[in-house]
């Protein structure tokens, strides 16, 4: 490989998300592999400043000669990194995590909505100077081509190493959900489900594990909550450590996402790993996400998902089945097996 | 076949056998239709509604806000020392700060000018429009000639000691609508039925317990489980087949458990030969057939569902008890 000094740019570097995860991942193996890396970004986050370098370091820290430097860039949000990296002469590659479509955010955040019309923007000026692209799904791969044409790779994001453990889920069943609490997440519908599938299962719980994003969807999703009489019931953790979320997967006793958009999924793979049934509504890159080894919804009608709740929860060959399917699968987005797709890419960009 | 192979077979399977058996649980109550309902409902009620003109709005109110730059810096510190010298650099930089202040404010100015002439613009456009499709409807005027020459529910149709015989001893409101005459009103509350009308009319609003109001839009308003029964009529023989469901739809989820429900609707062909040709013709909406109505609540789950007729023959009296 002829790259001496692969850098990363990213919009803002978060503690604990998919993205940040992955950024920290790709820097530690490109290391690893004696490869000069560092992080760039465009806003800089207190949590994570020690990993790294705010965008005008960026000026000084790149020195290496032109054609053997690489640098990265992580689209999922309109930034000031896509403004500088238009502007630089080193060969540059996308990683492309996908945009939330603007039209499923317009109603509940404007302002979001109007910075992904301009992330996109960004991206359309950035193909095109762009030497290749990984794309987290072959969704995701889809997706890009509508900004024009490049070569890319479909690489997932590599799972984190998680133990198995042989704790039992706890009883009465807890219905998991992890991401973040936004809108296009389809938490409502999730909580209406809650409603239903109380009809014949009375102490079911729901826990939604993640960071809020939308103080207007916060008011709706309380507003339902108790107007559904489902106060107690259904709870709203917010951010929760590394821990803690491990401890959200064991007590599951099965996970469950309708969001209404995902480029990729990796709580999904994170509850498989941890031999966590699911139960998905099929769209976007959940299919690929999922694969042969979830329940895959064509419908978040309410009377679909608790009767599939039901049955997961109720039917043990089936929850066992699941678990031993989802395993299996989490194992195909080991950190390795992701390395070797990494370096694959990275030798192919590197001889043409 | 392999693992995998099967695995997928198996839980498609599984999601094949899912969907029947929620069709099967809706259709049968395990799932209550009054919960499905509300479901719905109940998110409507929540979710930001009119959010493009609010938007424009809120956002043009964000720039002003935003670019609106006070000079004058806060000059709190932990220590005295701080405070003077922060009290110091203000006054040798005001004029500086202020002069900055004034062009930052007059460009947020100059930008949200434009903004909401636009928002006033198609506002304009939006009411022009409406007005234009009045015009457009050039049959309104006859249907509102026509409406007014329908007959309406009134006391004297022989169905009154029904209605009495199955919302007495009610307790809670039972809604009468769309009233457009008081007495089937007055005779029901001097039986001890505690009844209030709405009506669209504003010759009919003539008691405190008459509302002005269209019935859907008063609907849209109530609490779920407010009405202990209700008495559905007008809008079964003028409203379009959508507000007609609507309004039924939005009844039975403003009714609590066990209500009583009465639904007022002519004979279609009795009301056909009353109108005549010309009116058929033109009136948007019709009546349904009684088997309608006992269909419609039989499949919510309701109860004891009865159908009586008028003594002249030209209504029929749908009475149930909902679950």
């Amino acid at each position: 490989m002829r790259w001496k000094a692969i850098h990363q740019f990213v919009p803002m570097l978060a503690d604990g998300d998919a993205i940040g995860g992955h950024v920290l991942w790709i820097r530690d193996h490109l290391r690893s592999r004696g490869c000069d890396s560092e992080i760039f970004v465009g806003e800089e986050n207190s949590a994570t400043s020690h990993e790294s370098l705010s965008l005008q370091e960026a000026y000084h820290r790149i020195r290496s000669p032109i054609d053997d430097t690489l640098l990265i860039y992580h689209v999922a949000q309109a930034s000031t990194c896509a403004d500088f990296l238009a502007s630089r002469q080193e060969p540059l590659a996308l990683i492309f995590h996908n945009f939330t479509p603007p039209e499923l955010l317009i109603r509940w955040d404007p302002d979001a909505a109007f910075e992904i019309l301009n992330a996109q923007d960004q991206l359309t000026e950035l193909v095109g100077k762009s030497l290749f692209a990984i794309c987290d799904s072959e969704f995701n791969s889809r997706v890009l081509d509508g900004f024009g044409k490049v070569k890319s790779f479909v690489i997932p994001l590599p799972l984190r190493e998680i133990e198995r453990s042989d704790s039992s889920p706890e009883e009465p069943p807890i219905v998991l959900f992890v991401g973040r609490i936004a809108p296009n997440k389809g938490i409502h519908d999730l909580v209406a489900c809650m409603a239903v599938l109380r009809q014949n299962l009375p102490d079911v719980r729901l826990r939604v594990v993640g960071t809020s994003t939308s103080d207007a969807y916060d008011v709706v999703l309380e507003e339902l909550t108790a107007s559904l009489d489902l106060t107690g019931v259904v709870t709203l953790t917010g951010w929760v450590n590394s821990d803690d979320l491990e401890r959200e997967y064991q007590r599951a006793s099965v996970f469950c996402t309708l969001s209404d958009h995902e480029g990729f999924g990796v709580p999904i793979l994170e509850a498989m790993a941890y031999g966590v049934p699911v139960v998905a509504y099929d769209n976007s890159a959940i299919g690929d996400t999922v694969g042969d080894s979830g329940l895959l919804l064509n419908s978040k009608e309410p009377t679909v998902v608790a009767s599939a709740l039901d049955r997961v929860l109720s039917d043990k060959s089936l929850s066992d089945r699941l678990c031993r399917s989802g395993r299996q699968r989490s194992k195909l987005f080991s950190g390795e097996r992701v390395a070797e797709a990494l370096d694959r890419a990275l030798s192919w960009s590197s001889t043409s | 076949m392999s693992d995998s192979q099967s695995d997928a077979d198996y839980f498609q399977e599984v999601v094949t056998e899912i969907e029947l058996e929620a069709r099967r649980r809706a259709a049968t109550g395990e799932y209550p239709r009054e919960l499905l309902r509300s479901l719905d409902e109940e998110f409507r009620r929540w979710i930001p509604d009119a959010s493009l003109e609010n938007g424009i709005e809120d956002t043009i109110r964000g720039i002003e806000a935003a670019s609106y730059v006070d000079a004058a810096v806060p000059l709190e510190s932990r220590s005295p020392v701080g405070s003077f010298t922060k009290w110091v650099v203000r006054r040798l930089t005001y004029f500086y700060h202020r002069h900055m202040a004034q062009q930052i404010t007059a460009l947020g100015i100059h930008i949200t000018r434009p903004l909401r002439l636009i928002d006033a613009s198609l506002k304009d456009i939006n009411r022009r429009l409406s007005l234009v499709e009045d015009q457009l409807d050039v049959s309104a005027a006859a249907r509102s000639e026509l409406i007014a020459s329908v007959s309406h529910l009134s006391a004297s149709e022989g169905i009154e000691e029904i209605l009495v015989k199955h919302f007495r001893g009610v307790s809670g409101r039972v809604l009468l609508g769309d009233l457009f005459e008081p007495s089937a009103l007055n005779f029901l509350q001097n039986q001890g039925v505690d009844i209030y009308g709405v009506t669209p009319s504003g010759e009919a609003a003539t008691a405190v317990d008459i509302q002005q109001a269209e019935l859907i839009e008063h609907l849209d308003h109530l609490d779920n489980n407010a009405l202990a029964g209700f008495i559905l009529c007008g809008i079964t023989d003028r409203g379009s087949l959508n507000e007609q469901l609507r309004a039924l739809r939005l009844l039975l989820l403003r009714s609590r458990a066990g209500a009583r429900a009465a639904i007022v609707v002519s004979k279609p062909e009795v009301l056909s030969s009353q109108l005549g040709p010309v009116a058929a013709d033109l009136l948007q909406g019709r009546p349904l057939h009684s088997e309608t109505w006992c269909y419609l609540l039989s499949r919510e789950n309701a109860s004891d569902i009865t159908v009586s007729e008028s003594s002249d023959s030209a209504f029929c009296l749908i009475t149930a008890t909902l679950p």
